[in-house]
């Protein structure tokens, strides 16, 4: 009898508050991607892991989209987002060309990101993005973006699930932190290596990050790519 | 506003197949004070006849030479009213312009940008065209230096040297006598000036002109009474 009633008393605790279900239209496909800027370079790479929830649906879906020959836009976040945001700056893109008869510069393709960004300031694009391109002095240019279209110029970045592994890394190794030797100057292919690195210790902690990495460096002359592989697990 | 009794265009053609309210809006033009610019190798000027009814009227307040970007700027012919409206929203477009691509407006969108609103203004209803002609100097992205001349219908031609206005036939042989593809921004003032004082009626001073440049690296500025009066000095 004792025991009935207590249950009883439990079901009316439980149902009493409404429980609403809500249709989500973000999703999170997960993912890290890293840009470093050099005096004449700039490597932009990006793990090609698309998961959702605990799943994994795809190891190689890629994170790197090059809007100009000399311009690239990395993103993490809501893949079908990233999807948009890119055809939305590819096709703005190509008006500018038709327009201006060459096309965009990296500084402009950045103010635009973030116009971009803040005109769905009340219903954003869930990419986190960073972007990389040589400026129009042909130096390096990094430049790192919230979800709404804030941006600043930086030296290096890192956006996405892996981001808070990859950074304090980068801080160190390119940034010079809590180091007493001089601030070296690096070549390409060594900022490379160090991504890599920074990619294996992403991929060892964050379940979102692996599979492959692609490594894209930019100088005057173009685009040259590069995949490395990482764990599957 | 285009939705009433006025939604139809009040430019329409002519059986011969002109438009006759572009045509008259050439004549307005063509009894405007003459403008005129020439485009040197590192620079551009542009130089009108300010000259005013009666000695009375303040010619500080008057200006006919407007700055749109940091790199480019207006002169007219024809019905100033008008030329307000155009410089206001000229500026207002490449403002967005900065806005959206972090760069200043290039001459040669301004041109097609502004082109494109005086050719609205002979297609859209209950409007009529814009009675001026449009001299723009200013710098392409790429630091060139440029001249434009933009009229009522919407076309718009990259000049070398070119006059608009009263007198303007006379004004462009001498020009076309005078203009050199290696000439310079001081040539091409003082030429400037010498032709602006063919045509002109009575004496041409600092006071009674407005002379705007813009130099290859630099910044598009209306010149000071004080700065034509030394190019006038030297003229002479």
């Amino acid at each position: 009898m004792g025991t009935l009633m207590a249950s009883t008393e439990a079901s009316v605790e439980a149902t009493s508050k409404p429980i609403e279900h809500r249709f989500s239209p973000y999703d999170f496909n997960g993912g890290t991607v890293a840009a470093v800027a050099g005096p004449d370079y700039v490597v932009v790479a990006a793990d090609t892991r698309l998961s959702s929830g605990y799943e994994i649906k795809s190891r190689h879906v890629t994170k790197l989209h090059a809007l100009t020959n000399q311009c690239i836009l990395a993103s993490a976040g809501c893949k079908t987002d990233v999807d948009q945001l890119r055809s939305v700056l590819d096709i703005r893109g190509k008006m500018y060309q038709h327009n201006h008869r060459k096309p965009m510069q990296t500084p402009s393709v950045a103010q635009m990101l973030s116009v971009t960004l803040y005109g769905k300031r009340f219903f954003p694009y869930y990419a986190f993005n960073v972007l990389a391109g040589m400026d129009a002095a042909g130096v390096g240019a990094v430049y790192s973006y919230d979800a709404i279209g804030s941006f600043e110029r930086t030296g290096y970045s890192a956006a996405g699930s892996g981001q808070a592994y990859v950074i304090p890394f980068l801080d160190n190794v390119i940034g010079n932190r809590n180091r007493l030797e001089e601030k070296p100057v690096l070549a390409a292919q060594e900022v490379v290596e160090l991504l890599k690195d920074a990619f294996l210790s992403a991929g060892e902690r964050d379940i979102y990050t692996g599979d492959q990495v692609e490594i894209m460096v930019v100088t005057k002359d173009g685009i040259q790519t590069q995949t490395f592989a990482l764990k599957a697990d | 506003m285009g939705d009433s009794a006025y939604s139809f265009s009040l430019t329409t053609f002519s059986r011969t197949g002109k438009l006759l309210q572009i045509e008259y809006a050439l004549n307005a033009v063509a009894n405007g004070r003459t403008a005129l610019g020439i485009c040197a190798q590192d620079g551009v000027v542009i130089a009108t006849d300010k000259k005013l009814p009666s000695v009375l009227v303040d010619s500080e307040h008057v200006q006919k030479i407007e700055t749109i970007t940091p790199k480019a700027g207006f002169c007219y012919a024809g019905v100033g009213p008008d030329y307000r409206v155009l410089v206001k929203r000229s500026r207002k477009s490449s403002q967005s312009y900065l806005s959206e691509y972090g760069e200043v407006q290039p001459v040669h969108q301004l041109v097609t940008d502004t082109a494109s609103t005086m050719q609205e203004y002979t297609q859209r209803g209950g409007v009529r065209p814009f009675g001026i002609s449009l001299l723009v100097a200013g710098l392409d992205s790429d630091g060139k230096p440029a001249l434009f001349q933009v009229d009522p219908s919407g076309s718009y031609f990259g000049w070398n040297a070119t006059a608009i206005g009263k007198n303007y036939v006379s004004a462009k042989n001498f020009l076309e006598k005078r203009w050199t593809e290696d000439m310079e921004l001081e040539d091409a003032i003082h030429t400037a000036l010498l032709t602006l004082r063919e045509g002109f009626e009575g004496e041409m001073t600092a006071h009674n002109i407005e002379v705007g440049i813009v130099k290859k690296d630099g910044e598009f500025q209306v010149l000071q009474p004080n700065q034509i009066q030394d190019y006038l000095d030297e003229a002479n």
